[in-house]
């Protein structure tokens, strides 16, 4: 995913670029060349691919999020079943000891995902080794 | 160039973020639980157990009555009398063995149950008629 970013932030710096290279009119001695039309239409493309990039990101990111969300969900249902005898609680001291590390593996499994897409929504978290997380929030928007 | 994300979706990565501390919240409370719950389990066992000796000593003075029966003519009946106590016994035998594998779970002293591996092994010796070949076996 990390690709996706490079490329949308590439576009943007084109985008820059052609803002301030690309002229809207072009003098050419008794003539005047126009090229606002060609100039918007570029400066729209690179908008454009640029904001459909970053739809990608999210949607790869929401993805992500809703499939961590699941396995959370089933781990905490496992965690919540009531035991009926004491094989049962057997089975769950057992589940208990993996948990943590099925946390573990999910958040390795997400946190790339959110460094690349928190880095461009200004973001900043640390991770707490005891398998809880603190997320402080600087913006809800996206500032390349 | 701004992004906004929708409510639902910012939402849904604070939901993200909470979720090792909701599983690490529930593993604490879940302990808590199941330390009630197995002390509960001992006790409904050692309820189990003390009717089950009581179960044990019937079968037992059952056995111990068998020499009263002298009456050839009364066989059939007693014949069904012992295949029903040796099925009793079987039952008790699996019984003794899901008790003492629960206390192992429960990590307190396995209790011997010789008794009734004693009971079946005797009940074996018990002479016989074969269903097929009408003779009866020792």
């Amino acid at each position: 995913m990390a690709i996706y970013t490079l490329w949308q932030k590439q576009h943007l710096a084109i985008r820059a670029d052609l803002e301030k290279s690309f002229p809207a009119t072009i003098n050419l001695g008794l003539f005047t060349l126009s090229s606002a039309k060609v100039r918007a239409l570029m400066l729209d493309k690179h908008s454009e691919i640029a904001k459909k990039l970053m739809d990608m990101v999210a949607r790869v990111t929401i993805d992500y999020t809703n499939f961590a969300i699941d396995e959370y969900e089933q781990i905490l249902g496992r965690l919540r079943q009531d035991p009926k005898d004491i094989e049962q609680i057997d089975d769950l001291k057992g589940y208990m000891i993996t948990a943590p590390n099925l946390v573990l593996n999910l958040n390795l499994q997400v946190s790339p995902i959110y460094i690349i897409s928190l880095a461009n929504f200004n973001f900043s978290y640390t991770i707490i080794l005891n398998s809880s997380r603190t997320v402080s929030a600087t913006s809800t928007r996206w500032n390349p | 160039m701004n992004y906004k994300l929708t409510p639902a979706n910012f939402e849904l990565r604070w939901n993200l973020f909470g979720w090792p501390k909701r599983i690490s919240d529930q593993l604490e409370a879940l302990e808590a639980k199941l330390a009630g719950r197995t002390n509960d389990f001992l006790d409904e066992m050692r309820d189990e157990q003390d009717g089950f000796i009581e179960k044990l000593k019937g079968i037992q003075s059952k056995v111990d009555n068998l020499h009263t029966f002298t009456n050839i003519e009364r066989v059939e009946q007693v014949a069904s009398f012992v295949r029903e106590i040796k099925k009793d016994l079987i039952k008790c035998a699996d019984e003794a063995r899901t008790f003492n594998n629960r206390e192992a779970l429960f990590d307190v002293e396995v209790s011997e149950r010789a008794l009734i591996k004693t009971r079946i092994v005797a009940m074996n010796r018990i002479p016989r008629k074969n269903a097929t070949d009408g003779y009866i076996h020792y």
